[in-house]
C-alpha cells in the first residue's frame, strides 16, 4: 500500500523521507548506545549490527563518523586490539557518562513508545474527546 | 589475509582522501575516519572469495560501504600547497645539499654538515625520497612508503635539530638582509617533509604498515646516525669532563676516554676552538658548541667549545700519542671548489706557536719536501760529521713556519746551520741562546724575513724553526752534526715531533761515508758500504716518510776498544795551543747499590711490559732492583704486576720520578733507570722534582731510556737542568737493555778523553784526524759548568744548552743583533772522501814526475 503511495504522490513521499532521516537522526544515537548497554562491541560488527536493524537505513561508513562524535562527547570510549591478519580492530565502549545517558534514553524511549502505544489502544477515534480533553488538562 | 593490488591500493586511499573531503574532515577527525572505513573495508574484503583484491572489487566493497554514492575522487591537496612541498621538500633541501658539498660554506663558518661520504648520501636522499613519496611513491605499498618517509623524516628531523640554535639569527638575517636561508633551510626542509610524510600516511591503503615502515625507516637512520655519531658526542661529553676543574670529574673523564673514544674527534678538538686553527667544528662539536646557550635556558649543561690547549693534552693522556704525530683532521669535508671559506679558498690556520718553543700543531699544507743526508764518519777519532739538507715546501697562500724537533746521536750537537737565501747558502751565527733567539724573532715574526734558527729542546734534542717558508715557495735549510761514536755505531738524526707532512713520494738520499767498512743497522734494505778509492761509502734513496723517525746507525766491526791516541788542528784556539791530542782512558764505574726502575705506564710501552718483567725475573734474579710503574701516580710492583699491567692512554711520569729520586737518595749510590716512550705534554709543573734533585747531598743519577721514540717534555726540563743522563740507544732492545743493566749493577769501564794541548804538532803522538777532534773538546767544555761554556760553543759553531745558531736574511741584520756569521772556510764540512793521504800525493805526485822525465827521455832519443 505504501509503494502505491509513493507512486500516486510525491508529495508524500518527500514528507516521508524527511520524517525517517528526522527519526534516523534521533533514533541512531540510542540504537548505538542500546546496543553498548550489553557490553563492548567491534566496530565492524556494531555497524553491521545497526544496519541490520529494519528501518534504520543509513550506510555503512556514515555509523563511523557518528561513533566518533559520541566518542568525543565523551560518551563511548575505544580501545585497539591487534590484530595478525589485518588492521587493529576498534572495539568500543560506553563510559560512566555514555551508560547514564543510554539508560535515560532508553528510559525515556521506552515511555514514549508506550505512550504511544496507549495512545493507539486508547483510540483517538472512539475516546477522541476525552482523551484530548486530558491532554488538554495535563498541558495547563 | 587478503592481497591487494597497487591499483587497488591506490584507489582505496584516493577515495578515502575523497571522503573526508567531502565530509569537510580535517586533522585528527579525517585520520581517523580513514582508519575506521579502511578497516572496514578490509573485513569485508575478508570474506570476499578471491585472492586478490582488484578495483572492480574494491568499487563493489565502496557502493556497498557508501550506500550506493561514491563520488570521483578529487585531489587532496591544492596544487598551491602541492607547490610548497615541492619547493620546501624537494628543490631547496637539494639545492643546499649541493651548494654546501660544492662550497663549504657552511663548514667554514660552524660546522660540517657534510663530514663523510655517508652523511653526503643521507642528506642527499632527502629531496629524492620526497619527490618520490609525492610522485611515483603514494602508488608504492604502503610500508615501503612508510619506510621512505621515516627515512626522510630521522635524517630531516637530525639536521633540523642542529640548525635550530641558528633560528632566531636565520630569521633575522633573512628579515633584514635577505640572507639566512641557507641556515634556515634544514628546519624548512623538517617541515615539508613532516607533512609529506602525514600525506602520505592519511593515504596509505594500509597505515598499520605505513607505520611500521616509518619506524623502520626512522629506527635505521638513527641507528645509522648513533653509529657515527655516538663515538664522537662520547668523546666531546668526556673530553668536557676531562677539562673539568674538579679533579675527580676531569680524572673520570680522562679514564673513560681511555676505555673508549673517538681519535677522530679528539684529534679535531685540539686543532678547533679557542686556540686551533679554527672556530668552525664538525656535527658532535657544534652539538655542544651550537646548543649550549639554548640548552642552559631549560637548564641543561652541554660541553660547549672545546678548549684547544686542554684537548691537546687529553689527546696524549687518552690515547699515549702525540696530537701531532697523527696528520692533522680535515676540519671541513671541504667543497669542490676549494675548503671552507677560507683565504683563497684555503682553510685558513692559525699557528699560534709562530716563533715559540713548542712544535704545536701540525699545519696542513706544509710539507718536507725533499731531504738529503750526508755523512762522514772517522774511525780513528770515533767521531762522525753529517750534514742534513732538508726543503720544506708550503702549498698554501699563507707563509708558515716550519718547527721540528730532532734528536741527534747520544752527545752530539749542531755544529753547521745553513740557510738557501735567493739560492745563495747563508751561513749561521751562533751565540747565546737568548740573543739568537731575540734576533729570530725580530727578522722572522716582526720583520717576517727568512731566518732559521736552532736551539736545544732537551737532552740531545734540537729545536729546528724556519720562517716563513712562502705562500706557494720552498725554504732550504741544512743542519750539521758532529758526534762520537756509541758503541762501534753512529747513529743518523731523525725527527721526533714535527709540525709539517711529508709530501707524497718524497724521497731522502742517503750518502754515508767513512774511512773503514761499515754495515747499516735498523733499516732493511741498505746494502752495506763499497771499496771507495781508500774508504768505503754507501748511498741509496729511500722512502722519506719512513726514515724520518728512524732509528738508523752506521755500524763498524773490530773497532779497537780503546782508540788510539789522535790529534789535530784547532782553528779556534789560540796561539800556542792550536794543537790538540787526545787520548781514552779507561775508569772504572762501580755498581750502583740500588736500582730503581720507573716504567712509563703509557699505552706507547705495551709491547715491552711482560718483556721487561721478563727480564728483570729471569735475568736479574736477587738484584736490588725496585720496580715503579709511572700510571700518573706512583705504581710499586714486581715483575708479576708488570708482566699483568695493563698500558694504556699517557700517564704522567714526574710523581713516579720524584718517588725514585728520593728512593735513591735514600742510602746514597743509588740511580734511577727511566724507561719511557713520548711524554707529549707537560703533565705536571715537575718543580717538586727540580726541587728534589737540587737539595740534598746525594744527586742520583737519572738515565733516560727512551723505549718508544717521540718528544718528550719531562725530559726535556729534566735536561735542560742538567739532571738528566741519556742512556744507552737502543738498536737490538732487550740485549741493550741488559747489557746497560748488567752494567749499573755490576760495575762497568768507561772510557773518558783526557786532552793536551801544544803549540806545534812536533810531538804529538798518534794519528792526525780531523777538526771534528777540536769540536769534540768544545762539546765536552759546553756541557760542563764552565764560566764560559757559551763562548766557548759559539767560538767552536755548536748548538748547546746555552747557545743556539741564526741565520739572518743580510749582513745588515747580523750586525743590527751583534751576531757574527760563521766564515763558510771556517764551517766544517763532509770531506771529499776518500781523500788520499798525504804520502799518497807525495807518491802520485813522484809517479808523474818520473812518467813525464821518461816520456822527454824517449823523445830526446
Amino acid at each position: 500500500m505504501q509503494d502505491s503511495l509513493f507512486e500516486v504522490n510525491d508529495g508524500f513521499s518527500e514528507l516521508y523521507e524527511n520524517w525517517t532521516v528526522q527519526m534516523r537522526k534521533g533514533v541512531l544515537d540510542l540504537c548505538i548506545l542500546t546496543a553498548l548497554l550489553r557490553g563492548e562491541w567491534y566496530g565492524y560488527a556494531l555497524v553491521k549490527a545497526l544496519v541490520a536493524i529494519p528501518g534504520v537505513g543509513v550506510s555503512e561508513g556514515s555509523i563511523y563518523p557518528l561513533l566518533s562524535r559520541l566518542r568525543k562527547q565523551g560518551l563511548v570510549t575505544t580501545r585497539l586490539e591487534e590484530s595478525t591478519e589485518g588492521p587493529a580492530r576498534k572495539y568500543y565502549s560506553l563510559t560512566d557518562l555514555g551508560r547514564k545517558l543510554a539508560a535515560e534514553m532508553t528510559g525515556h524511549f521506552q515511555t514514549m513508545v508506550k505512550g504511544m502505544g496507549a495512545l493507539g489502544e486508547s483510540g483517538f477515534m472512539s475516546g477522541g474527546e476525552e482523551g484530548a480533553k486530558s491532554k488538554t488538562k495535563k498541558e495547563s | 589475509m587478503k592481497k591487494w593490488t597497487k591499483q587497488a591500493e591506490e584507489r582505496l586511499g584516493e577515495y578515502l582522501n575523497a571522503r573526508v573531503e567531502r565530509d569537510g574532515l580535517e586533522g585528527e577527525d579525517a585520520r581517523e575516519l580513514r582508519e575506521d572505513l579502511r578497516a572496514h573495508v578490509q573485513e569485508e574484503a575478508e570474506v570476499l572469495c578471491m585472492d586478490m583484491i582488484g578495483v572492480a572489487e574494491l568499487e563493489r566493497l565502496l557502493l556497498k560501504m557508501d550506500g550506493g554514492v561514491v563520488e570521483k575522487w578529487t585531489p587532496v591537496i591544492a596544487e598551491s600547497r602541492r607547490g610548497r612541498l615541492y619547493f620546501f621538500g624537494v628543490i631547496l633541501p637539494l639545492a643546499v645539499t649541493v651548494f654546501e658539498m660544492v662550497s663549504g660554506f657552511c663548514a667554514g663558518v660552524f660546522f660540517d654538515p657534510v663530514p663523510t661520504f655517508l652523511h653526503g648520501v643521507l642528506l642527499i636522499a632527502v629531496p629524492f625520497l620526497n619527490g618520490w613519496l609525492l610522485t611515483k611513491g603514494r602508488a608504492a605499498g604502503s610500508r615501503v612508503q612508510g619506510i621512505a618517509a621515516g627515512l626522510a623524516l630521522a635524517v630531516s628531523g637530525f639536521y633540523g635539530l642542529l640548525f635550530l640554535p641558528l633560528l632566531p639569527a636565520s630569521i633575522f638575517a633573512m628579515v633584514f638582509f635577505g640572507l639566512g636561508l641557507l641556515s634556515l633551510s634544514p628546519i624548512l626542509a623538517l617541515v615539508a617533509v613532516w607533512r609529506i610524510a602525514k600525506r602520505n600516511r592519511d593515504g596509505a591503503v594500509q597505515p598499520w604498515r605505513f607505520r611500521s615502515g616509518l619506524k623502520m625507516g626512522a629506527g635505521a637512520v638513527i641507528a645509522l646516525l648513533l653509529a657515527m655519531e655516538g663515538p664522537g658526542i662520547w668523546t666531546r661529553y668526556q673530553l668536557s669532563r676531562a677539562n673539568s676543574d674538579q679533579k675527580a670529574v676531569a680524572e673520570s673523564g680522562v679514564a673513560m676516554l681511555r676505555v673508549f673514544s673517538s681519535e677522530r674527534t679528539l684529534l679535531k678538538a685540539c686543532y678547533e676552538g679557542n686556540r686551533g686553527t679554527t672556530m668552525a667544528t664538525d656535527i658532535s662539536g657544534w652539538m655542544g658548541k651550537g646548543w649550549k646557550f639554548p640548552a642552559s635556558m631549560v637548564g641543561f649543561n652541554v660541553w660547549g667549545e672545546a678548549d684547544s690547549d686542554k684537548a691537546r693534552d687529553v689527546f696524549f693522556r687518552a690515547t699515549g700519542k702525540p696530537f701531532n704525530s697523527l696528520k692533522p683532521p680535515k676540519l671541513s669535508a671541504g667543497g669542490l671548489l676549494g675548503r671552507g671559506r677560507g683565504m683563497d679558498m684555503d682553510e685558513f690556520e692559525f699557528d699560534d706557536a709562530l716563533g715559540g718553543d713548542d712544535v704545536a700543531i701540525r699545519l696542513k699544507d706544509l710539507d718536507l719536501a725533499e731531504s738529503r743526508f750526508d755523512g762522514h764518519v772517522d774511525t780513528a777519532s770515533r767521531l762522525g760529521y753529517g750534514e742534513w739538507t732538508m726543503v720544506f715546501a708550503n702549498t698554501s697562500s699563507q707563509v708558515k713556519e716550519a718547527r721540528c724537533q730532532v734528536r741527534l746521536p747520544k752527545d752530539g750537537k749542531v755544529s753547521r746551520l745553513t740557510l738557501w737565501v735567493n739560492g745563495e747558502p747563508r751561513e749561521a751565527a751562533f751565540n747565546s741562546v737568548s740573543k739568537v733567539k731575540a734576533a729570530y724573532k725580530s727578522v722572522a715574526v716582526v720583520q717576517r724575513l727568512d731566518p732559521v734558527l736552532v736551539t736545544m729542546a732537551g737532552p740531545d734534542t734540537v729545536l729546528v724553526q724556519c720562517f716563513p717558508v712562502p705562500a706557494h715557495g720552498e725554504m732550504k735549510i741544512r743542519i750539521g752534526i758532529t758526534s762520537p761514536l756509541e758503541g762501534g755505531c753512529w747513529v743518523l738524526p731523525r725527527v721526533v715531533e714535527r709540525n709539517f707532512g711529508i709530501r707524497e713520494g718524497a724521497e731522502n738520499a742517503l750518502w754515508m761515508q767513512a774511512d773503514a767498512a761499515f754495515e747499516f743497522s735498523g733499516a732493511e734494505g741498505l746494502a752495506g758500504s763499497m771499496k771507495d778509492g781508500e774508504g768505503f761509502s754507501a748511498n741509496a734513496v729511500r722512502d722519506l716518510g719512513g726514515d724520518l723517525d728512524r732509528l738508523l746507525a752506521v755500524r763498524f766491526e773490530g773497532l779497537a776498544e780503546v782508540p788510539e791516541k789522535v790529534w789535530c788542528e784547532d782553528q779556534f784556539a789560540k796561539e800556542g795551543e792550536r794543537f790538540l791530542e787526545r787520548r781514552m782512558e779507561k775508569t772504572h764505574r762501580p755498581a750502583v747499590g740500588r736500582l730503581i726502575v720507573v716504567i712509563d705506564g703509557s699505552a706507547s710501552m705495551k709491547g715491552a711490559g711482560r718483556r721487561l718483567a721478563w727480564m728483570f725475573a729471569e735475568l736479574f734474579p736477587g738484584k736490588d732492583i725496585e720496580l715503579i710503574i709511572a700510571d700518573d701516580g706512583v705504581r710499586k710492583t714486581d715483575t708479576d704486576g708488570l708482566a699483568s699491567y695493563r698500558f694504556s692512554g699517557g700517564r704522567d711520569n714526574e710523581a713516579a720520578l720524584r718517588a725514585a729520586v728520593s728512593r735513591a737518595k735514600d742510602g746514597g749510590n743509588g740511580a734511577v733507570v727511566w724507561l719511557h716512550g713520548p711524554q707529549a705534554v707537560k703533565l705536571s709543573a715537575g718543580e717538586a722534582l727540580l726541587q728534589l734533585l737540587e737539595r740534598g747531598t746525594h744527586r742520583p743519577d737519572i738515565y733516560d731510556v727512551e723505549m718508544v721514540p717521540g718528544p718528550n717534555r719531562l725530559s726535556d726540563q729534566l735536561g735542560k737542568e742538567g739532571f738528566l743522563k741519556r742512556g744507552p740507544t737502543l738498536f737490538d732492545p732487550d740485549p741493550d737493555l741488559r747489557k746497560f743493566l748488567t752494567g749499573l749493577l755490576e760495575g762497568r769501564d768507561e772510557l773518558s778523553p783526557v786532552w793536551r794541548r801544544a803549540q806545534a804538532e812536533e810531538g804529538l803522538e798518534g794519528k792526525r784526524v780531523w777538526d771534528q777532534l777540536a769540536r769534540s773538546w768544545a762539546m765536552e767544555r759546553s756541557e760542563s759548568q764552565d764560566v764560559d761554556r757559551a763562548l766557548i760553543a759559539a767560538k767552536y759553531q755548536l748548538v748547546t744548552p746555552v747557545s743556539g745558531a741564526v741565520v739572518l736574511e743580510t749582513m745588515e741584520q747580523f750586525k743590527q743583533h751583534g751576531l757574527d756569521p760563521v766564515d763558510v772556510s771556517a764551517a766544517p764540512s763532509i770531506p771529499n772522501i776518500p781523500e788520499p793521504s798525504g804520502a799518497v800525493l807525495v807518491l802520485l805526485a813522484a809517479i808523474a814526475g818520473l812518467l813525464r822525465r821518461r816520456r822527454c827521455g824517449g823523445a830526446g832519443a
